[in-house]
């Protein structure tokens, strides 16, 4: 299946073993004149790298890790949680198109859970340039036929299905969800963004219980405002936002 | 009288219009004139002998008094100010959380010392799981380092001083 794209993946460095893709695209990146949009993927990546520290484990051949250089012309760093709405929204259409009775919902900001369970992870890692981001490398692992795990809350499509889906067909549809998100972005078509990001948000409107230094409340899950905050809203009625790092999730399971 | 008590009384003559302030009791007597614009302080410490004087000199406009002193005994305490002004401040251009190396386990971008060219990397600021890698866009020499590895930093904040080149 051919790749329909205008520029995202038309310029692919495939690579049958990689530590990271979003280690060898920022070295491509600094070091060289990169075409927009080009992207390096590899279906056995064996450092993968998570969020600060964290590693991101896949069984060779199994699954699809790709990283896509987009540059951004200055995005404004007060825009930049735009970044995580395309991105899990890429995935998130991505998913839904392969498994289309499923639910597939983004856990502010940017994880991908199916059934309670993380499905795939992002890395966004930007590089400024006086003050805005002048380029983006967009990661994301997605978990598609391995069926074990280390951990009990991650989860595949096989796990799901229960039949293997195709790698290539899988990373053809995500590379054109993107494209055709970051031409949104674009655009400035921010309106749609938005209601495509909220109407997948995970636990949107339910009641959910975090931890916030040594306090545990309960709230309910209102949206995210433009600066990407969580809006939650406390049984008292007000309403408060809240950045990543301020709040924990308490999953009672 | 301190110093700056005195530096503040004239400036508060001269922003009066009034021509000539004299002051005066068990310790020392101060008198105050204004000519030409500028307001100048003679102070008279009483019980000293044989008797100090101090001529203070300031424009009323500046904030800043130049003290003229003659007094050996009463030299300015503070220690002299290190020249800072040559240095660059880089700041930190969003909200976010600060690091200093590329992961946990990676070396350091940058140190105390180091010569860096404009366009080196030289933090990473964390927020909403977006990673931004900050790059100098100076040349240098890295003199302080003013925030600590994963500590909460705010717009604006000063994070390096660099002694451009």
């Amino acid at each position: 299946m051919a790749l329909k794209t205008l520029f995202t993946g038309q310029n692919l460095l495939w690579m049958d073993e990689v530590d990271s893709t979003n280690s060898v695209l920022m070295g491509l990146a600094k070091n060289e004149k990169l075409a927009h949009g080009s992207v390096v993927c590899s279906y056995n990546q064996t450092a993968g790298r998570g969020q600060r520290g964290n590693s991101w484990q896949s069984e060779p051949n199994k699954n699809i890790t790709a990283s896509v250089y987009y540059q951004l012309g200055a995005l404004p760093v007060a825009n930049a949680f735009v970044l995580n709405k395309i991105v899990s929204l890429a995935v998130a259409d991505t998913l839904k198109t392969i498994m289309p009775n499923q639910s597939v919902k983004i856990k502010w900001p940017n994880d991908i859970f199916v059934d309670n369970k993380k499905i795939a992870g992002i890395l966004i890692e930007n590089t400024l340039k006086q003050d805005a981001i002048a380029y983006t490398i967009i990661g994301v692992g997605i978990n598609i036929n391995q069926e074990k795990f280390d951990v009990p809350t991650a989860v595949s499509v096989k796990n799901i299905l229960g039949i293997d889906y195709d790698l290539n067909s899988a990373l053809n549809i995500f590379l054109e969800n993107l494209e055709a998100l970051y031409l949104q972005l674009r655009s400035a078509k921010t309106g749609e963004l938005n209601k495509g990001y909220f109407a997948s948000l995970y636990k949107l409107s339910e009641l959910q219980k975090f931890q916030q230094a040594d306090n545990t409340f309960e709230a309910t899950i209102e949206g995210v405002n433009e600066h990407g905050k969580l809006i939650l809203k406390k049984k008292n009625g007000t309403a408060e936002t809240y950045n990543f790092k301020e709040i924990k999730w308490i999953h009672e399971n | 009288m301190k110093i700056n008590e005195i530096q503040d009384l004239i400036k508060f003559v001269a922003k009066s219009g009034v021509s000539e302030v004299e002051l005066q009791n068990k310790d020392f007597k101060i008198v105050i004139k204004t000519n030409n614009g500028k307001a100048v302080a003679q102070q008279v410490v009483m019980q000293a002998a044989p008797p100090v004087t101090q001529v203070i000199q300031a424009p009323p406009v500046t904030q800043q008094a130049v003290a003229e002193q003659k007094t050996p005994e009463k030299k300015s305490t503070t220690p002299p100010v290190a020249d800072e002004s040559k240095y660059i401040t880089i700041k930190s251009p969003m909200i976010g959380t600060f690091y200093r190396s590329p992961g946990p386990d990676k070396p350091l971008f940058v140190n105390v010392g180091d010569e860096i060219k404009a366009g080196k990397t030289i933090c990473i600021i964390e927020a909403m799981k977006l990673f931004n890698e900050i790059e100098s866009e100076v040349s240098g020499r890295i003199v302080k380092i003013l925030v600590d590895d994963a500590s909460p930093v705010e717009y604006d904040q000063p994070l390096f001083l660099v002694e451009p080149n």
